[in-house]
């Protein structure tokens, strides 16, 4: 029921944080390869919200609704997807 | 992570010397949801770490400063030297260096009790303690909301750097006995954004002085 990813980067956990902190950033790094996003709502702090389309690289836009759960510095992130949405070719989900 | 089903995600930092080991988990609510989106979320999620990376590799080489301001690759402004003078003339005050003298020459703890031995509140040492990490705090405030600023400061002060090194083994049991995450949290932002502008100036320099700071160890503690 979970998927686990793990990557060492090569800069500090202030400098990784940050890169999720300034929305600037994070639209750069957010999101599989040829997707593109636009942010709607950023609030990066315990309880915020987090809006934002993913753009497809076929066209397709994707609503995001997510809540963060849990911003700790250092430590890390808890965040709540609760967008629901129809994913073409894999149904209601 | 991406398209739409409901799921928890959670990130993790890991520091690993200077460098930093990143986590993704994702929690699907339930079994079917997870057989349907398992075979592309892995691998979106590798290539979200691709784009991450090169993103983080922008930021290091541009220099970007973390708080968003400009004063890393420009000169200081004639505020901003004020300013860094007035913080060298507070540090000057004679009970501070005596203080600090103090600091360089006897805090090293390893553990949480050795820290209340050498610096126990209400003795000599402790206010010692209290002025070194208290005048070191204050600065590294300073230069975190962008008022000093960062090359003119990195250049010419390294001290808090040393005292996050001697203070980083009881940290974590100091934040929490105290209750109190931001306890030195200041100094701690300041020595991590030092280590990477020291590490693209002087690569190995950090490392170098760890181990000189690990042989004067044993020294001290003999001479004490």
């Amino acid at each position: 029921m979970s998927a686990l990813n793990t990557r060492i980067l090569n800069a500090t956990p202030a400098q990784v944080f940050q890169a999720w902190a300034d929305a600037k950033l994070l639209t750069q790094g957010w999101g599989p390869n040829g997707y593109t996003s636009t942010f709607h709502k950023f609030d990066f702090e315990s309880g915020g919200k987090w809006s934002f389309i993913l753009h497809g690289p076929n066209g397709t836009d994707y609503q995001n609704e997510i809540e963060f759960v849990e911003v700790k510095q250092p430590g890390g992130i808890v965040l709540q997807h609760v967008s629901k949405s129809r994913i073409p070719g894999y149904g209601d989900l | 992570m991406f398209l739409n089903p409901e799921f928890q995600a959670t990130v993790t930092y890991e520091d690993i010397g200077g460098k930093t080991k990143a986590t993704f988990r994702q929690l699907f609510e339930t079994v079917a949801v997870y057989d349907k989106v398992k075979g592309f979320v892995p691998k979106a999620n590798e290539e979200n770490f691709d784009r991450l990376e090169s993103v983080l590799a922008k930021t290091n080489d541009s220099s970007t400063n973390y708080q968003g301001d400009k004063s890393m690759s420009s000169k200081p402004t004639y505020e901003q030297a004020q300013l860094h003078l007035q913080v060298y003339e507070q540090r000057r005050e004679a009970r501070l260096r005596q203080a600090r003298d103090w600091f360089f020459q006897n805090y090293f703890p390893e553990t949480f009790e050795d820290a209340m031995k050498i610096a126990s509140p209400g003795t000599e040492g402790g206010i010692f303690f209290g002025m070194v990490a208290g005048y070191w705090e204050q600065t590294c405030a300073l230069l975190n909301y962008g008022l000093l600023h960062e090359d003119l400061f990195f250049e010419t002060s390294g001290e808090f750097f040393v005292l996050w090194e001697r203070v980083r083994p009881i940290i974590a049991q100091g934040r929490e006995k105290f209750v109190y995450k931001q306890f030195l949290a200041h100094v701690e932002q300041a020595a991590q954004r030092y280590e990477a502008w020291i590490e693209k100036r002087s690569p190995g320099h950090i490392a170098a002085m760890r181990e000189f700071m690990k042989m004067m160890r044993p020294q001290v503690a003999k001479a004490a």
